[in-house]
């Protein structure tokens, strides 16, 4: 949140978190060359800059994949969460580094442009086993190029949080085209069961937490309530909300926070507008229900983000009869104002 | 297949292309008439926002048409 | 995220899950590993060759073994392309790859008049040995 864009927005976590990027991709690199000048010291320095920072990005990818899931099944792992777009950026610059030089290796000695190389070079698009690798990880370069220039606050916003989500989900589109470009390639260079052993694991580490967070999460997406003859929903009692936090609920086909604060009971939508941050799993902080993700705050009882902000949320009618809290599965308007309940 | 290729690679140049001159009006002069916060963005702020404004043209576009001119 | 969201999520990994194992399984059956296998680094004695032609980076020779005809390679100096091939002469068939210094065997399916080592990736020819 900020009056103008800044070029990071970066504190103190943020910074220790950089270097530990930096760091980490700096040791990589060097222990990769120190075992390939181990273990195959015929290789050429530019078959080894590919190699290493190839295998770097993939390595990053996999660690960005896993983020999300390892995030929703441990709340621990959120402060990385944060700073994913950061690990993302540095993934695209590694991958960039590979396929430049690759470009330069392969394809800048003949006559011909070196991009219209990589497609023409090899031309066999009709076999499986023989197909230009070399396309695959081009096109996922592409994908990385857009995902990385867009990182940024004011693409978030302009092009609409829809749009570039639905960009930045593309980046399954880039694993799958990187996977098969690594099968491809290792297949048709050297036939190497590491490197393909390696890449198996990987797939299946990354895709069974992806999908054991998915059925966990819809799960409790079809849970459903009681509903009681004017159609209002009981949710919990009141002693199970903590103070200044909130307990989530599937109402409808959407996920509402009900936050306790200050004796009183509000209800907003659990999307934060921002980058999708689960509210109801954020604090009360000055008031202001405050996103776990990336610290958007807004007020409880409008869903609206404090001046000069204009963030707004959907807000939800809460009754409380005894102990028990019923909401009105129908939300209001962004940024209503409901009369909080007090209890 | 050698069509397909060529095709493939003229769009490709044509859309960064435009992009980038698209790019450069858009960083130092459209961005603010969309978005006030670019008003007072600074140099190295605009310039980091060119290579997603040279990938993602045609959806800012449409914005800057349909944003009214700032008094 | 909301639940429009998590679905789309959920139905891509489901997707992938399928997807990317097939493929793999796919291009593992189309691959040929029967050439490759063969590439372990031997010392055997060149007893009776058949063909020969020698270069100062690699010697080749043509040997018969158990009733059928095997090429031998011995690479003198490290290649400079990642990825080398070696391609028959007569039908540009593929014989087997080469990745540095040492010496390799691979069986020969017909008789060849000599070789061709090539870059797999630049798809350039970088040495033709006659026998």
């Amino acid at each position: 949140m900020g009056l103008d864009y800044k070029l990071v927005l970066w504190n103190k976590h943020k910074k220790t978190y950089d270097k530990i990027i930096a760091l980490g991709m700096l040791l990589y690199l060097v222990v990769f060359v120190a075992l390939t000048l181990a273990l195959n010291p015929e290789t050429t320095a530019e078959t080894m800059i590919i190699r290493a920072f190839g295998s770097l990005a993939i390595l990053m990818l996999h660690i960005i994949l896993v983020i999300g899931p390892l995030s929703r099944l441990n709340p621990q792992f959120l402060p990385i969460l944060y700073n994913r777009r950061h690990l993302g950026v540095s993934m695209f610059l590694a991958a960039l580094v590979h396929g430049a030089f690759s470009i330069i290796q392969f394809h800048t000695l003949g006559d011909v442009n070196p991009i219209y190389a990589i497609i023409t070079s090899n031309m066999d698009y009709g076999s499986l086993t023989n197909f230009p690798f070399q396309v695959l990880g081009f096109l996922a370069l592409l994908i990385l190029f857009y995902m990385a220039s867009t990182s940024h606050d004011f693409f978030l916003k302009n092009l609409s949080p829809k749009i570039w989500k639905g960009l930045h989900m593309m980046v399954y589109l880039a694993y799958g085209l990187i996977l098969m470009h690594v099968f491809l390639g290792a297949f048709q260079q050297e036939t190497s069961p590491f490197t393909i052993g390696i890449i198996i694991v990987g797939f299946i580490t990354v895709t069974s937490l992806h999908l054991i967070t998915a059925f966990k999460e819809s799960k409790i997406d079809k849970f459903n309530s009681e509903k009681n003859s004017e159609g209002w929903l009981e949710v919990c009692e009141v002693d199970e909300i903590p103070n200044d936090r909130a307990k989530i609920f599937t109402v409808g086909n959407e996920r509402v926070a009900i936050f306790k604060y200050e004796g009183k009971l509000s209800a907003i939508h659990n999307v934060c507008k921002h980058q999708g941050g689960p509210l109801g799993e954020g604090k009360i902080v000055d008031g202001c229900v405050t996103c776990p993700w990336h610290g958007y705050q807004y007020l409880p009882h409008n869903g609206q983000s404090p001046p000069p902000f204009t963030e707004k949320v959907a807000t939800y009618e809460l009754r409380l009869n005894g102990k028990k809290v019923y909401i009105n599965p129908n939300g209001f308007e962004e940024g209503t104002e409901v009369q909080p309940v007090t209890c | 297949m050698d069509t397909i290729i060529m095709v493939f690679l003229i769009i490709l140049v044509a859309y960064f292309s435009l992009g980038l001159l698209f790019g450069f009006y858009f960083i130092f002069l459209g961005a603010s008439k969309v978005d006030p916060l670019m008003e007072d963005s600074k140099k190295k702020v605009r310039l980091l926002l060119l290579p997603g404004v040279i990938a993602t043209w045609p959806f800012l576009i449409g914005k800057l048409f349909k944003s009214k001119p700032v008094d | 995220m909301d639940a429009g969201l998590r679905k789309r999520h959920k139905y891509i990994w489901l997707f992938l899950a399928i997807v990317i194992p097939i493929l793999l399984i796919l291009v593992i059956k189309d691959l040929d590993f029967s050439q490759t296998a063969d590439t372990n680094h031997t010392t055997e004695s060149l007893s009776n060759p058949i063909d020969q032609a020698k270069h100062n980076l690699m010697d080749a020779v043509v040997i018969e073994k158990d009733d059928a005809r095997v090429l031998e390679m011995n690479v003198k100096q490290p290649l400079k392309s990642a990825s080398s091939i070696i391609l028959s002469l007569n039908d540009n068939q593929e014989i087997g790859q080469i990745e540095g210094v040492g010496t390799y065997s691979f069986p020969l399916k017909s008789e060849i008049r000599g070789i061709i080592i090539k870059d797999a990736i630049k798809n350039q020819e970088i040495l033709k040995l006659e026998f």
